[in-house]
């Protein structure tokens, strides 16, 4: 996939001699390079992977309150150690 | 406490050989979620799935969600950031959805003769379970959206979820208050408590 004007950068990917089989069979099917057919499926992993990592991004006093909540000591919750506890009796799996 | 009949239940990750044709919720984004878009989120592997079972059937009485989420810290001021560790940035893992099957929850009710709880168990599964994954990926905190029911499915006997997430040691940290936080080492410590 040359594209004009823009520089092409190059990714060397260590495979095994079935893995490579595979590819080449699938692009050839598609009619495409093994090339191409590695970089679009490779695209649409990544942009799967970055819409799925979902981002919040805090204000400086939630900022402040994570940090302090995150350095404290952390708090025994009874009723959540209660709920593991009847947890564990009735869930088995 | 009375002797009652033994509960037994089953949770484990959603597969398409379970059911949720018959799921019944007040909360129409709780039964949408599960019956039409539960799948799809699991197949791309935005979502994970968990869903309640009896043992031995596939029924779905009772699921929640989990995702990734990044949280990315403001620069703080610094006489500030003095007193705290800077972190520019800390994972988390998102409860984007939680709950129980109505109809199932009644006749466990009728039949038990006490309330069966079934979303305490879920929320208990769920942080036990995210404690065990933060071993493997590294998870600082367990995030909770609690979606509050509109005006229609409260008249319906929907309730707001939010005091029961706070019972159990979830607190909001950010300008959403409908967005709740407990850190991964706290719910550690209880566990190891148990």
């Amino acid at each position: 996939m040359a594209v004009k004007g823009k520089k092409e950068e190059r990714i060397d990917a260590r495979l095994t001699a079935e893995a490579k089989q595979q590819i080449d069979q699938a692009a050839a099917l598609q009619g495409r390079s093994t090339s191409d057919f590695m970089v679009q499926a490779a695209l649409k992993e990544a942009s799967q992977v970055i819409e799925q990592q979902r981002i919040v991004r805090l204000t400086v006093d939630e900022s402040v309150a994570l940090a302090q909540l995150m350095c404290k000591e952390p708090q025994i919750n009874k009723a959540s150690v209660e709920a593991m506890r009847r947890h564990n009796k009735i869930i088995g799996s | 406490m009375q002797k009652s009949p033994k509960l037994s239940l089953v949770i484990e990750p959603w597969t398409k050989e379970h059911d949720a044709s018959q799921f019944a919720s007040d909360l129409a984004s709780i039964k949408k979620y599960i019956q039409e878009q539960a799948h799809r989120d699991i197949s791309s592997y935005t979502s994970s799935v968990f869903v309640l079972t009896e043992p031995g059937d596939k029924v779905v009485r009772g699921y929640y969600s989990l995702s990734s989420l990044s949280i990315v810290f403001k620069d703080l001021p610094s006489n500030v950031q003095k007193k705290l560790p800077k972190y520019p940035e800390t994972s988390g893992i998102l409860l984007g959805r939680l709950g129980v099957d109505r109809d199932y929850s009644q006749k466990l009710r009728e039949d038990l003769g006490y309330k069966p709880r079934l979303g305490e168990l879920l929320l208990a599964n769920a942080q036990i379970r995210c404690l065990k994954t933060c071993r493997d990926v590294g998870s600082a905190l367990l995030v909770i959206d609690a979606e509050l029911p509109n005006s229609e499915e409260q008249e319906k006997g929907a309730r707001d979820p939010l005091p029961l997430y706070a019972k159990y040691g979830f607190v909001p940290l950010t300008a959403n208050p409908r967005r709740v936080i407990k850190t991964m080492r706290a719910i550690s410590e209880e566990f190891k408590s148990l």
